[in-house]
């Protein structure tokens, strides 16, 4: 096997080598360094590579595996983290000039539990400014690049997660999702991202965008390789004050049980307002595949779903405006001019409207409850459109003129709202070539049944296995 | 709902930078976002805030 090959093993496969001895973590390590040598600087995906601490890590767990002490399936695998996930002695920017020296003195719950399950840390990922945007296009460390295309965007904020997944640089990547920041990602760069339910998994350690809205995800070329990644970082903690206090349970037992007798809704409101056809018809060619698996898919009328951004947007703001008021109101020229502007936008929203925010989610959220009686899943698209290009302020969907910064995380929000676990699958391409995204959504802490039904999705197409061109 | 020089000479203050038209005119659109939240029928329904006594902070320091 050629060391590019190494890099495109699925973690499910790397493991059995792993565990059998077949394959040593140092000659895996190496091959990963080198593609992220080769691909790097064009991608702009790591803020901080720990190239000597990876390979001393990978050392270690040779040792480990070779003397008997094999830790499970995320022993001696590379993995990336979003640079927001605090790293003991390790710069954590969160993607800022602000945060430009901030060296943590603990680990994330996350980080710890990877260095449980002797997972070998390849660096900090680069990210939209403080998580608060859908681009990851940095003012202050330069935009991540798609790697099927470099010269387009990766969405964002998990930015440099999705595009060092999907180019090989890791064989996974945590990324934080609050409006839609693993999913955008995933979906822009064809990869699987999943936002968790809300409390699974704990955010002690991870800097703040949104308290009520922000999750943890994993991202990773297959579903089975995030239901692997789930498996090490759900669970209980106290330190978290959202952290559910519920059993644990194996993501990948149940993977295998298809879609037969599931019952899909399709939102036929707001998902289809503004998107490309050949998103549409990706989508639509998926629930003939789902339909086709055995599932019972059925449009749904969901009229709430149009105050999906009002809502979102006005908590999402104003809890990112008290997270940043004091650096908003000292320092405003060492923000991004987008990230500034949506936070004074934050800052101007009344305690009183946030309250009425926080009031309407309730609505909202009983509204989708009541669909979710009668529907095991939801299905919509992930990104109205294919990637765009750097530097696109305003870009084309259906034929008109958006904002881009709206565009990316409009199909998304919703099910931030929720808090339902939602998982984007890769499910075409645009006729430029730029991968396509479906999400499904859940009942909340179902993640199990989410992961279920987009294995069965994947098992009966190919585009996770497709490899982008550089 | 729109906003007042008074209100604009607050949140300049609030937010220490300069407010340009562009950025203006998203506020409007989020606080007319926010107005058309009133058609939901809110008044019987307890906002979605919690707290949970006992627990520590999510991160130590920042």
């Amino acid at each position: 096997m050629n060391s590019q090959d190494m890099c495109f093993l699925t973690i499910t496969e790397a493991a059995a080598l792993l565990a059998s001895k077949e394959l040593s973590p140092v000659d895996l390590v190496e091959a990963h360094l080198a593609r992220i040598s080769d691909t790097g600087e064009a991608l702009n995906t790591f803020v901080t590579l720990l190239a000597g601490e990876a390979l001393e890590s990978a050392q270690k767990a040779e040792g480990e595996i070779q003397t008997g002490r094999y830790l499970g399936p995320l022993h001696g695998i590379p993995v990336g983290l979003k640079d927001l996930y605090y790293t003991k002695g390790i710069r954590t920017t969160v993607g800022s000039k602000i945060m430009g020296d901030f060296v943590p003195d603990y680990d994330a719950a996350v980080a710890e539990s990877f260095q449980e399950a002797g997972a070998i840390l390849m660096g900090k990922l680069q990210m939209h400014e403080f998580a608060l945007g859908g681009t990851s296009e940095n003012p202050h460390h330069g935009p991540a690049r798609n790697p099927w295309n470099t010269g387009r965007i990766t969405g964002g904020s998990s930015g440099g997660s999705g595009a060092a997944v999907a180019a090989g640089q890791c064989m996974a990547a945590l990324g934080s999702d609050t409006g839609g920041s693993v999913r955008i990602p995933a979906g822009a760069c064809g990869i699987v991202g999943l936002k968790p339910t809300y409390g699974l998994v704990s955010r002690h350690g991870v800097f703040p965008l949104s308290h009520s809205l922000d999750t943890v995800g994993p991202m990773t070329r297959t579903v089975r390789d995030t239901a692997i990644i789930l498996n090490a970082i759900a669970g209980h903690d106290s330190r978290d004050l959202s952290s559910a206090d519920r059993p644990r349970q194996d993501y990948t037992a149940g993977l295998d049980n298809g879609v037969r007798g599931l019952r899909i809704g399709v939102p036929q409101e707001y998902f289809y307002d503004s998107i490309d056809d050949e998103v549409t018809d990706a989508i639509k060619a998926a629930i003939g595949i789902l339909q086709g698996l055995g599932a019972i898919v059925e449009e749904v009328l969901i009229p709430v779903l149009g105050q999906s951004i009002p809502i979102s947007g006005a908590i999402l703001i104003t809890e990112a405006s008290e997270v940043h008021m004091d650096s908003l109101r000292n320092r405003p020229e060492d923000f991004g001019g987008d990230v500034r502007g949506r936070l004074q936008i934050g800052a101007a929203t009344s305690a009183v409207d946030y309250i009425k925010a926080q009031r309407a989610r309730v609505v909202f959220n009983r509204e989708v409850a009541e669909v979710m009686k009668t529907y095991d899943l939801l299905l919509a698209p992930t990104v109205g459109i294919g990637a765009p290009n750097l530097d696109d302020q305003v870009v084309a969907v259906a034929g008109e003129q958006h904002q881009m910064l709206a565009v990316m995380p409009r199909l998304t929000r919703p099910f931030n709202l929720t808090g339902a676990p939602t998982i984007s699958v890769p499910c075409g391409f645009t006729s430029d070539g730029m991968p396509i995204g479906m999400q499904l959504s859940g009942r909340a802490f179902e993640d199990a049944l989410v992961l279920r039904a987009a294995q069965a999705y994947e098992s009966a197409t190919e585009w996770h296995t497709l490899r982008p061109p550089i | 709902m729109k906003i007042t020089n008074e209100s604009l000479e607050a949140l300049k203050a609030a937010s220490g930078a300069e407010i340009d038209v562009d950025l203006l005119s998203q506020i409007q659109a989020s606080f007319e976002g926010i107005a058309g939240m009133d058609q939901m029928g809110l008044k019987e329904t307890e906002p979605a805030i919690r707290f949970n006594p006992g627990k520590d902070a999510r991160t130590k320091k920042s």
